[in-house]
Formats: structure tokens, C-alpha cells, sequence
């Protein structure tokens, strides 16, 4: 059983093994599981360059530039059981057979949906199966904490209060339902992982779609959020205590001081004012009050096995060379690479042509005719950091690309 | 001595104005760097609007939404750019010294402000903003500026010392040292002293792919050793403010940190934190120390001096001057 992962390069599974053959030299793929994958069973290519390995100790990723297999962490709907099967269609849906269930999932995050042996069903009367045969999802109903949303109205929620989102639709083998903030790029179950509270006072954006089994998305459904301050950071409270607060050092240092100088006094008390305020700022960390913020940033602890994300942009040259997009060319995402890579992943094709288009006059030299949103990935090992395939969010343009 | 009047004495003591007019120069560099840097937020998506492969939603900071702070049009934007970058001008040149200060220090607070309701705050301009906002309150023009010098055309005797002249750089550097104690210490207090296993500095790293990241982020081991280091330098920072001598740790060390965090972080050298360091260093003093060590002692040790100091110098230049050219 072999596949060609890209020119030049060959994938052959004997065993439990996996074999790379590139330019004439062999080399046995190592795993980061240090159990290994057990007998590899089947391999499939993505057509944005990964390949999945079904094996008996799970589903499994590797991609022409890294060398070690990584087991796939499958998530909520992925079909249970031991992996015997997996193929990846033109739109990257992965489909995938266990010993149990037949299901499919999504290539970036890996949540999907089983079709057929879920509750321990044997699978084994489902020969033929016709994915996006039925009517596309449709989401009829959402609502927010036992409250109906209308298109388009805005819904005013307080900063801390758990966000409860119930949403309604149809779609082949019955809807399920995901949601996301601010154009994240993660789609969420609402049941599982509710909106993290609280949530950053002013406007934000609520998006919730049905998904059916094929994994198929209904327009999204989209809720105008305003989160107020709590009250205790609402300006006409925060600003007269502050104020008070600020007086009272003014003039305890005015009237504190021997030299009685009004200068100094106010001054002084001025300066103890602005210290205090670094310090409550550095003890209850938020941003939006800058100069004054907190230090948060940085302060995630990971542990052994964590896996490390470094999103960007992998650009494909006219002769389907790939390479890592620096992030000045990336564009103006002076303090978030999301803001472009959302803006792309939004956007699709005529945003995309935009970007290359802007990358094309900055680089005329060496233009590019394609693009991946991609995330590469490391993980933590004892032995040090173990490249990983990367995640693929989007792909355009470029040869046989596909979104 | 009683509480309120080491306060007193400690912020409006007589010190150098030398010094002061010196740091002075360097802040409005530093202005002029960080405003510049922001030159395509400024003028190309605030002036001329967002391309459309970026996302970035207006998201006032608190203090605009007091103060009721839109988006500035596109005339005005550009105005206001050109404005600030006039004020900060005039302030390094020194002259009217006090007023430009004041001008350029609100301008670019605004400026600052409009890129972070852009998108999210940074921590590498708190220092030099809140440095700005001391700088009027002191004599700031009275040496080192065209003020200074027409004072002197006048015929009027220019003083080498002046109370209230520390005011701006030891506010500068008490607003950098509790930076730096809390980016240590909420590393602690929030990721616990799991942080410090080796792995969590290792992602970090890797999540911000430098050019050193490969070599830096290879081993948890050395990964844990650089932690510990990190959080101690920065959780004991505030030492620096109170014992002189050790300045000469802890600013170097700060230096190398930012160093690190830009080649294996990919977090940009923060220059501007590197600037605003200099209100720990003497500035006044920097001349005849740069005399003691070039122009004395053996051969060699001159030698390099000289080439220590003009590399240093040749690395901030090379630093500093491609923002303006972009």
C-alpha cells in the first residue's frame, strides 16, 4: 500500500510502519506516540498535501515536510472505534471506517459526525453511501439564554453572564449546531464549549450554523452582541471613584508634605496616582485601560505532549513550490496574523486575489499563484520540539486547489 | 526623614539638566519610532480604509470611550499624524520646549491610542507615554535645546542642575520596573510554577517562530533554566530603581531579554523599551565616560572600547533608521 505525497516523494505503510522514499533515499517515519501506530491499515492524501494513516492504534497525520507521524486527537462526533479505513475527498472532508462506525471530519479540527454504528452498531451493513444527497442544512431558530433572536437585532448581555445558546435547524441525518465569536476561526459546540465567560465589554459578533452529517454548513445566523461594563468599570462609576481616590492622594501629599508647596503637592500626588494605577492595573489584568494594563500575555503553562501552533501563510509559487510566508508580505497584521488570515478565510477567493495581487508588487520577482492558511504545528517532547503536519484551514488558488 | 518628604525629595530634587534635556532627545526619538512604526495603521487603514484581507474592528480603549473618541476621518488622520510627528520635532529640538512636550505627548498618546482600538494593546509604548507626560512638568528645555540656546545668545547663564529635573526619568523608570515585576510575577500568579517547566517557554517560542527559535527552543532543559532566569530578572526588576549598582545587571539584562524575545519570539526588538531604559543610564555622563575609556589606558582596552561602543551604536542606528524608510 503506497501513495505519492508529492513529486518525488513516496508513502509506503508495511506494517506498522511507514516508509518515505524521496530522491532515492528510504527512511522509516518515526511516531510521536511512542506507542507507535500498530498495523497500518490505509492511507489517504489530502489534497492540500497531508496524508492520513488509518492504523490499528488510531488515526494518524504526516505531510511531505515533516518527518514524524502524529496521532490524530479526534474530537466530539468523530466515529468510535479502531480506524480499518480513510479517504479524503476533493472538498478535504476526511471520511473514516472503524471496527464500529463510519463517520467524517473535519480536516483542521477533527470534530465530525458518525453516520452509521454510533452506540456500538455494527457498520458493517453500510456498503454504499452518497454524501450530499439531501437538501442543504438550514438553521430555522437560535436563541440566547431563553431569548428569541431576530436577524439583525442586537442582543444586550452583561459582561459575566454564561451565554446559553439554543439554536434550532435541518440537514440530512438531523442538524447539529456550532457557533463562533468575532470571526474566530474556530467553530464551537455550543453544548460542550459554551462562550467562555466574561466576555470583553462592547460590540462583538455572534455566529451560529446547523451542520448536517456530511458536514455540510448553512449560512451562518448572525446575533449583534453589546456586553456592557460590569458595573463597577462603567465609566460613570469607575470615573468619579477614581477621581475621589485621585484628590484624596493630591492632597494627602499636598497637605503631607513640610514644604507645603502646592507644585509638588499636586504633582506628587499626581505621580502616586499613576503608580497605583500601574499597580491595580498589574493585579487585575485587562488591556482596554492602556497605559494602564495588565500582564497577562505569555502566562499559559504547557506541558509534555502539548502541541505548539504557528498560523501563516504558505504561498505556492507557478511550479507548485510551497513556502513560508514572512510576516511583513503577510500584511498588516501588525499585532494579530488573524486579522488577515480570518479576513482570507472569510473572504475566499476574491479576498485572496487581493492579497496575492498586493504580495505580487511587493515581490515581483518571485509572485505567487496560490495560497494555504495554515497553522505549523510542534509537538513537546522530552527529546525536544517534534514538527507535526500543519493544520490546513484554507487552500486557493494554485494547482487543483481547493477550499 | 518623614515619608512625604523623601516623596518629595526623591521626585523634585535638584539633579542634572544635562541629563534631563539628554533624556529628553532620547524620548522623542522613541516617540518618533513608535508613531512612525504604526505609519501603515495610521494613514493607510485609519486615512484610506481597510484592505479587505484585513479584519480589524474599531475597539475604542477605555479612555477614548470616556472620552468619546471616534474613528478620525481621513483628512483628519493624516493631520494628526503630521502633527505629531511636527510636536515631537520641535520637543527634541527643544524648542518651547515645555509646550511641544505637553503637545507631542498628548498626540502621541493619541496615536498610540487609535492603534490599540485598532486592535489589541501592547506593552512597549506604556514607559515612553507615561515618560512623555512627565517631561513638561519638568524643566525640560533648559539644556540640550534651541531654548537653551537662545537663552545663552541672550546673554543668560544656564544652570547645570534644577529641582524637579529627575522627575521624568524616575518616573520612567518606576513605570518600566513595575512593567517588567509584573510581566515576572503574573507569569507566576497565572500559570503557576508550572510555567516554569521548561515546556511553556518552549511553546512560546515555537508559537512565534524567530530566527533563533530552532536553537533556543531545542532543549526543555535549557528551556527551564531560561525561565527561571526570565521570571527572576523580571519579578526582581524593581531592585534596579533603589540600588544603582545594580543597573548594570539589570539593564543589560533587559536588553539581552528584549534581544531574545525578538529572534526567537519573533516579537520585533521593542526598541522602544530599549530606549526607555536609557532613563536609568546618566546621560550626562556618557561623553566623559566614553573619553575615560577610548582615550585612556592601555592600547588594547581602548581599542575595544571603541569598537564596542561604535557597534552598539552602529546596531541601534541600524535599528532605528529603516522604520523611516519603509
Amino acid at each position: 500500500m503506497s501513495v505519492e505525497e508529492a513529486p518525488g516523494s513516496v508513502l509506503e505503510a508495511r506494517g506498522a510502519e511507514l516508509i518515505r522514499t524521496r530522491d532515492g533515499a528510504t527512511t522509516a517515519l518515526r511516531c510521536t506516540d511512542p506507542g507507535g501506530t500498530g498495523a497500518i491499515r490505509a492511507l489517504a492524501l489530502d489534497p492540500a498535501g497531508r496524508c492520513f494513516v488509518a492504523a490499528e492504534r488510531g488515526l494518524f497525520v504526516v505531510a511531505p515536510e515533516v518527518d514524524a507521524l502524529d496521532r490524530v486527537e479526534l474530537r466530539e462526533g468523530a466515529p468510535p472505534g479502531t480506524p480499518t479505513s480513510v479517504f479524503v475527498d476533493r472538498r478535504r472532508r476526511v471520511w473514516l471506517s472503524t471496527d464500529r462506525a463510519f463517520g467524517v471530519l473535519d480536516p483542521s479540527f477533527f470534530w465530525g459526525r458518525t453516520i452509521q454504528g454510533a452506540g456500538d452498531v455494527p457498520s458493517d451493513e453500510l456498503a454504499h453511501y452518497v454524501p450530499d444527497a439531501e437538501r442543504a442544512p438550514a438553521l430555522t431558530a437560535v436563541s440566547i439564554d431563553g431569548v428569541a433572536c431576530a436577524v439583525g437585532q442586537t442582543l444586550r448581555v452583561d459582561s459575566d453572564a454564561p451565554l446559553r445558546i439554543v439554536a434550532a435547524g435541518t440537514g440530512a441525518g438531523g442538524a447539529t449546531f456550532r457557533w463562533r465569536l468575532d470571526r474566530h476561526h474556530v467553530w464551537r459546540d455550543p453544548e460542550l464549549e459554551p462562550p467562555a465567560t466574561p466576555l470583553a465589554p462592547g460590540e462583538h459578533l455572534l455566529e451560529v450554523v446547523a451542520i448536517d452529517r456530511d458536514l455540510n454548513r448553512s449560512p451562518p445566523f448572525r446575533v449583534p452582541l453589546l456586553v456592557a461594563y460590569p458595573r463597577k468599570y462603567e465609566p460613570r462609576v469607575l470615573v468619579p471613584v477614581a477621581g475621589i481616590a485621585a484628590l484624596a492622594l493630591i492632597g494627602i501629599s499636598v497637605f503631607g508634605a513640610r514644604r507645603r508647596s502646592l507644585a509638588r503637592g499636586v504633582v506628587g500626588g499626581l505621580i502616586a496616582v499613576a503608580l497605583l494605577a500601574q499597580i491595580v492595573a498589574g493585579v487585575v489584568p485587562h488591556a482596554k485601560a492602556w497605559p494602564f494594563v495588565g500582564f497577562s500575555m505569555y502566562a499559559e503553562p504547557h506541558a509534555e505532549n502539548a502541541i505548539t501552533y504557528d498560523e501563516g501563510i504558505v504561498g505556492i509559487d507557478p511550479e507548485g513550490r510551497k513556502r513560508w510566508i514572512d510576516d511583513i508580505s503577510l500584511g498588516s497584521a501588525w499585532d494579530n496574523r488573524w486579522q488577515v488570515l480570518g479576513a482570507l478565510l472569510e473572504g475566499g477567493e476574491p479576498a485572496a486575489s487581493a492579497w496575492l495581487a498586493r504580495y505580487a508588487r511587493q515581490h515581483p520577482d518571485a509572485p505567487l499563484v496560490g495560497l494555504q492558511i495554515c497553522a505549523r504545528r510542534r509537538r513537546l517532547t522530552p527529546d525536544g520540539p517534534v514538527p507535526i503536519a500543519p493544520l490546513i484551514f484554507g487552500v486557493f488558488g494554485g494547482s487543483g486547489a481547493t477550499r | 526623614m518623614r515619608l512625604a518628604d523623601r516623596w518629595d525629595r526623591y521626585w523634585f530634587g535638584e539633579a542634572s539638566l544635562v541629563r534631563l534635556g539628554a533624556f529628553r532627545v532620547v524620548m522623542m526619538l522613541t516617540a518618533a519610532y513608535a508613531v512612525f512604526q504604526h505609519r501603515d495603521t495610521l494613514l493607510v487603514q485609519v486615512a484610506s480604509g481597510t484592505p479587505e484581507y484585513v479584519h480589524r474592528a474599531w475597539n475604542p480603549i477605555y479612555s477614548f470611550q470616556v472620552l468619546g473618541v471616534g474613528t478620525p476621518g481621513p483628512g483628519l488622520a493624516s493631520a494628526l499624524f503630521t502633527a505629531t510627528l511636527v510636536a515631537i520635532a520641535l520637543a527634541a529640538a527643544g524648542l518651547f520646549t515645555r509646550a511641544t512636550c505637553a503637545l507631542a505627548a498628548l498626540l502621541t498618546w493619541f496615536e498610540l491610542g487609535t492603534v490599540y482600538s485598532l486592535g489589541q494593546p501592547h506593552h512597549d509604548c506604556i514607559a515612553l507615554v507615561l515618560g512623555l507626560f512627565a517631561l513638561p512638568f519638568a524643566p525640560s528645555g533648559a539644556r540640550v535645546s534651541l531654548d537653551a540656546l537662545l537663552a545663552r545668545l541672550r546673554g543668560r547663564a544656564l544652570p547645570d542642575t534644577a529641582a524637579w529635573a529627575a522627575l521624568p526619568w524616575r518616573f520612567t523608570q518606576a513605570t518600566a520596573a513595575l512593567g517588567y515585576f509584573f510581566a515576572g510575577a503574573s507569569k507566576l500568579a497565572i500559570g503557576g510554577w508550572t510555567w516554569l517547566n521548561g515546556y511553556s517557554l518552549q511553546a512560546i517560542m515555537l508559537h512565534c517562530h524567530g530566527d533563533w527559535t530552532p536553537f533556543f527552543a531545542r532543549s526543555v532543559l535549557a528551556c527551564r533554566v531560561m525561565s527561571l532566569g526570565l521570571v527572576l530578572v523580571q519579578a526582581t526588576f524593581p531592585i534596579a530603581l533603589f540600588w544603582r549598582r545594580s543597573r548594570w545587571f539589570y539593564v543589560p539584562a533587559a536588553v539581552s531579554f528584549h534581544l531574545l524575545t525578538w529572534k526567537t519570539m519573533d516579537t520585533g526588538p521593542y526598541l522602544t523599551l530599549w530606549f526607555t531604559l536609557a532613563s536609568f543610564v546618566p546621560l550626562d555622563q556618557v561623553p566623559s565616560f566614553v573619553r575615560a575609556h577610548v582615550t585612556r589606558g592601555p592600547i588594547p582596552g581602548r581599542v575595544a572600547w571603541a569598537a564596542g561602543i561604535a557597534a552598539a551604536a552602529w546596531f541601534v542606528a541600524w535599528l532605528y533608521v529603516p522604520v523611516f524608510a519603509r
